[in-house]
């Protein structure tokens, strides 16, 4: 019986001691997101300077649930995993591709968009969409990619004689295939559709270079969090809400 | 100033200064070790992209190099620009210090790469090359105008009743002169163009800052590339102030 009861105590003080990140965020009634400056329709800022976009949405619902405020910390994309280490935030919602390297930092949800990488070229500079077997015989081919992201890992893997320009924010990255400073840029697929939506000059090849799956990540170990983000996650599809959410922001992927 | 005797001091001098080293060096070890505990260091990852760094170490390297020439030459010539006695000029030289004292390095970069570099079509080398040097011209404008204004002008005066032209009195009695009291914060100003160099990053120039960063997103290790990448420039800066430092003991009058 006494054996019981140092045992439960014990229990008890670790249990004090080492309170779940869910119930910090419930108590610090807030919930600390990182982000990079945007990644529309996915995430970015609006006129007003409120942020806006699908992953946003998602967000509010979950901090709806939680009972919480949320929190943006918006940092460089190529420092996005250090900070989370780091702990400057609870987790990454920011259309980041689940990969088996990057999973050696953090620990990834299940994934809630499939996408792939592809091609934003200039409607001036290319009259037909450009095929990536066209592109890479192409001599010193300018590509632009946003630093750290699996566009700019693709680009380095499927055109290896281009020359790659890594700019901090995605916009920054599809502004030079705007001006013509870059021939094109590799990308995510949402990003590109929206942006060749949005400006006539640009213009997606619709090529599928990859394809990848994009989930939320948390700090390594923090298996409570993770377990209740999944549950989130798997309800938001079964509900209908991503579907509701991908109509809304115009998102064509999986 | 009582200078202290040479000698029995000199052994002493030694002795304390390398007993700092081995006592920052113990810090470090210790923080380093401490550090290991929360973050694993993964050094090998890292240094399999030395090719990288190299490339890297050697566009800074080259573009300190040359903004370095081209922002001396800058910097003398709009000092006598504003020693000039031609109202014109003195202005010109006065507007140039002021514009370029007073805007961010950052943002000559934006604005020498997007707006200027659109018009004639600079590719981002020369852009950082040249924002750098009218940059940095403009603070070594004003260090070699307080050399300039540091020479006595009785030395002027009675070189004048010597009989020297203008261009003699510059020449062989002001700027001599003027260049050995503006060496040490030359040297500075040469040192900070070196650390400053890494803004040019932001165009996504392959300098050594930008590779660390693509090391970084990489490996995902980017405590260890940053370190490599601090240790670098401290190298490179270490030498130029030592070179610096010699030829101001070669130069001095006696």
């Amino acid at each position: 019986m006494r054996k019981v009861l140092v045992l439960s105590l014990i229990v008890l003080i670790f249990s004090l001691g080492f309170a779940g990140l869910l119930e910090e965020i419930q108590k610090r009634g807030v919930l600390r997101v990182g982000q990079d400056p945007g990644y529309m329709p996915l995430y970015g800022t609006n006129e007003k300077g409120e942020r806006i976009g699908f992953e946003v949405d998602l967000l509010k619902k979950m901090a709806e649930i939680l009972g919480v405020k949320i929190e943006y910390v918006i940092v460089n994309w190529d420092g996005i995993i250090p900070a989370l280490i780091s702990g400057k935030f609870d987790f990454i919602l920011a259309g980041m591709t689940i990969t088996p390297e990057r999973a050696l930092k953090v620990d990834f949800s299940i994934p809630y968009l499939t996408i792939g990488q592809t091609v934003l070229y200039n409607v001036r500079k290319y009259h037909s969409p450009p095929t990536s077997d066209e592109l890479k015989k192409m001599k010193n081919l300018k590509i632009a990619v946003q630093l750290g992201t699996t566009g700019e890992f693709a680009a380095r893997r499927l055109f290896p004689n281009a020359e790659i320009m890594t700019f901090e924010t995605m916009d920054q990255a599809a502004y030079q295939v705007a001006l013509g400073r870059a021939d094109i840029m590799v990308v995510d697929s949402i990003y590109a559709m929206y942006m060749a939506d949005k400006y006539e000059q640009l213009a997606s090849t619709g090529e599928l270079l990859t394809k990848e799956e994009l989930g939320i990540a948390v700090r390594k170990g923090e298996l409570e969090f993770l377990q209740w983000i999944n549950t989130f996650l798997r309800w938001a599809k079964v509900s209908g809400l991503i579907d509701e959410l991908k109509e809304k922001w115009n998102v064509q992927a999986e | 100033m009582c200078r202290r005797s040479e000698g029995g001091m000199k052994g002493f001098r030694i002795a304390r200064r390398l007993l700092t080293a081995a006592g920052i060096f113990a810090l470090a070890a210790v923080g380093y070790v401490l550090i290991g505990k929360v973050y694993p260091f993964n050094w090998g990852l890292v240094l399999r992209y030395y090719r990288l760094f190299l490339m890297g170490l050697f566009v800074t390297m080259k573009i300190s190099l040359i903004s370095i020439v081209i922002s001396f030459f800058l910097g003398l010539l709009f000092a006598l620009m504003r020693k000039s006695k031609i109202e014109f000029f003195e202005d010109i030289g006065g507007l140039y210090v002021w514009f370029f004292r007073n805007t961010p390095l950052l943002v000559v970069i934006l604005l020498t790469y997007y707006g200027v570099g659109t018009i004639v079509n600079l590719d981002r080398f020369w852009a950082s090359v040249i924002a750098l040097s009218l940059f940095e011209g403009a603070y070594i404008t004003e260090i070699i105008r307080s050399g300039i204004e540091a020479v006595p002008k009785g030395e002027i005066e009675a070189a004048k009743s010597l009989g020297f032209t203008n261009f003699q009195v510059f020449a062989s009695v002001v700027f001599p002169q003027s260049i050995r009291i503006a060496l040490p914060p030359l040297i500075g100003q040469f040192v900070s163009l070196i650390k400053d160099s890494s803004l040019a990053s932001i165009i996504a120039l392959g300098e050594l800052t930008m590779m660390a960063r693509q090391v970084g997103t990489r490996t995902l290790a980017s405590f260890e590339s940053y370190l490599i990448v601090a240790f670098l420039y401290i190298a490179i800066t270490t030498i130029i102030s030592t070179l610096g430092r010699y030829l101001e003991r070669r130069l001095a009058i006696p």
